[in-house]
């Protein structure tokens, strides 16, 4: 929270001199409240309304072409009573960048709190990255910096053979991260990148409290470490138009395994029809090993993942599209699961109308239980949607159930039917009311409230809506 | 953090500083335009309504960005290799309206007046997450693996 409060202050400092120095910039807010209320046997009951407030503010051609700033956040406050373990107040700040797009081969370069997504990377970083295209079809991407913390990580010492040891609870972030992808193309048939990632200094962890990680040199039993690191390799082939395959491979070199395989092979015969069969396989040990949360995604255990199938998406007419999917999963101790159905989606009167149906089968494996839940992982669900939007007034209907083959906590099915409308109070300010009501194994009678006020400035004269 | 570490990461931002300059001078490739040049409809686009090539800057057919069902589905394989192809349309926030590394509502509550954009979790997920975590844990873990998973804590310890 200290951390947040530095980075917000540095922004209201900053934000009014560059935003006037912005020959374009745009202001999407949205607050959300909340109205809850949460009633168990013996206790008495509890309301409470959440205020969360989301702030995103993009700052363009900030004094030269192809400089801009990026903000993104949000804070909360809970008014009424805290649950157990809840904070009254609660915030992230999720990006704050500057980005300077260099005017060719697409170099670009961002500082400060970002995202990366690129190859195997996808960390949120205090830092820096860069990107370029180099000459022979070549490109190049880079970054480091150190990692973002959870801030609900917990730092604590505990003395080993004498020393104390710091270490997080809940955590897994380490104090530097380095990373890098270098991809070679040849015009409209082949990119090839490899990649890779470091992650130094972990001072993790503990799972029902012995440690399984510590500082650099106290590597415990376990399958965590103090480093994560990471090489990958990615491929986008299209020997023909109508044929793409798109795909990686990541091996977890701290772990000395294939963390993931994933590959996608898509075909469209027709413009309107596209075919695609994919296929994903993820080793526990390998693709596991850096969760801060090993007592779910446990990398100890012995188990295979894989999931693969196949989608059919035809567009009907410019308005309608069908896809039909299946897909299956195998765990090598957990059994074999199905999952097909269909998926129908209209937009009609210039967009304005939307609406949706869908249904799918699952047959889960029958596996060892949790709860009382298992065997019912069989079930059908069914999912509906319609939606209108005059730009003045906006309604929108959602209906979603499940019905199981057998019985969960007394009960056959789960639905949830939601209604909201909202009305443009100008065309940058939109208020909206959400209400929902469901019946599922664990709440007899859930009803939620909403209310939602979106105010979307922007000064842009170009562009896609983002 | 270690000299020899530090020195290796402040070599490796200086040498790609260089490319960086190199290939500006060097290179003299197409960039892709910052935003899209003309305002798009609302929904889901089709880049191959009205762009038959490849996209100049990364040398991809338009018909492989077509906004289908599949597509959205499978957006991590394209996102992964071309981010600034999205960023031509998308603000960096639209991504964390569901990635996010700390996230205190679950985005269909956000955006349950959106029926359209396919979003995770719609319904109550509180039944249901015990049954596709059997079914398939690995796709729980590229969201909540290592964050975004403090209320997960609350049972899974």
């Amino acid at each position: 929270m200290r951390r947040l409060t530095w980075y917000l202050g540095v922004m209201f400092c900053l934000m009014p001199t560059l935003a006037l120095a912005a020959a374009e910039y745009s202001v999407d807010s949205a607050t959300y409240l909340r109205f809850q209320q949460y009633a168990a046997p013996g206790f008495d009951k509890k309301f409470q309304a959440p205020a969360t407030q989301y702030l995103t503010i993009d700052a363009t051609k900030i004094g030269v072409d192809g400089l801009s700033l990026h903000f993104y956040g949000w804070g909360d406050a809970v008014m009424g009573s805290t649950l157990p373990n809840e904070d009254r107040y609660n915030g992230n700040l999720t990006y704050f960048y500057l980005d300077y797009r260099l005017p060719s081969n697409n170099a670009q370069v961002k500082a400060g709190r970002l995202f990366v997504f690129d190859g195997l990377a996808n960390e949120q970083i205090d830092g820096v990255s860069f990107r370029t295209d180099l000459p022979l079809g070549l490109t190049l991407s880079a970054f480091g910096g150190a990692p973002s913390k959870l801030d609900y990580e917990k730092q604590t010492s505990v003395t080993i053979a004498g020393t104390p040891v710091k270490f997080y609870e809940s955590g897994n972030k380490g104090d530097t991260i380095v990373g890098g992808r270098v991809s070679s193309r040849m015009a409209g048939i082949l990119e090839l990148g490899v990649s890779t990632l470091y992650e130094g200094g972990i001072r993790t962890v503990i799972s029902n409290g012995a440690l399984v990680s510590g500082n650099e040199g106290f590597i415990a039993p376990g399958s965590l470490r103090s480093y994560r690191q990471l090489v990958g390799g990615d491929i986008w082939l299209s020997p023909f138009k109508m044929v793409d395959l798109n795909g990686h491979t990541f091996y977890d070199l701290a772990s000395s395994g294939i963390a993931e395989n994933s590959y996608l092979l898509t075909v469209r015969p027709m413009e309107k029809l596209s075919v695609n069969g994919e296929y994903t396989d993820q080793s526990p040990k390998n693709y596991f090993a850096a969760s801060n949360l090993p007592s779910l995604f446990n990398p100890t255990i012995n188990d295979k993942m894989r999931r693969y199938g196949a989608t059919v998406t035809l567009a009907a007419t410019k308005a309608v599209e069908l896809s039909v999917d299946y897909r299956r999963y195998n765990r090598e101790n957990k059994g074999n699961s199905n999952r097909c159905g269909f998926d129908v989606r209209g937009t009609f009167v210039e967009n304005k109308v939307r609406t949706g149906f869908s249904y799918h089968r699952v047959t889960g494996a029958d596996v060892a239980p949790v709860a009382s839940i298992t065997p019912a992982t069989r079930y059908n669900e069914l999912r509906g949607y319609a939606m209108y939007d005059t730009h003045t007034y906006v309604a929108a209907f959602d209906g979603i159930a499940q019905l199981y083959n057998q019985n969960i906590n007394g009960r056959k099915s789960a639905f949830e039917l939601l209604t909201s409308l909202g009305y443009h109070v100008t065309p940058q300010l939109l208020v909206s009311g959400d209400i929902s009501y469901g019946q599922n194994p664990d709440y007899n009678d859930e009803v939620k409230g909403l209310l939602k006020v979106v105010y979307n400035f922007t000064n842009e004269v170009k562009g896609a809506h983002k | 953090m270690k000299f020899t570490r530090l020195i290796a990461i402040v070599a490796a931002l200086a040498g790609l500083l260089t490319a960086t300059v190199y290939s500006v001078h060097a290179a003299s490739g197409v960039s892709l335009p910052a935003s899209h040049p003309e305002k798009l409809e609302e929904g889901r686009v089709s880049c191959a309504e009205c762009h038959e090539d490849q996209i100049k800057g990364i040398l991809k057919p338009f018909a492989a960005f077509n906004h289908s069902t599949q597509f959205i589905l499978n957006h991590k394989f394209y996102a992964g290799q071309n981010d600034q192809i999205c960023s031509a349309c998308h603000k960096r926030s639209f991504c964390n309206d569901c990635h996010l590394s700390k996230e205190e509502m679950k985005p269909a509550l956000k955006y349950g007046d959106r029926p359209d954009r396919m979003i995770p979790h719609r319904g109550d997920y509180m039944t249901q997450h015990k049954i596709d975590g059997k079914i398939d844990k690995g796709s729980c873990y590229k969201c909540h693996g290592r964050a975004n998973n403090e209320k997960c804590m609350g049972c899974h310890r």
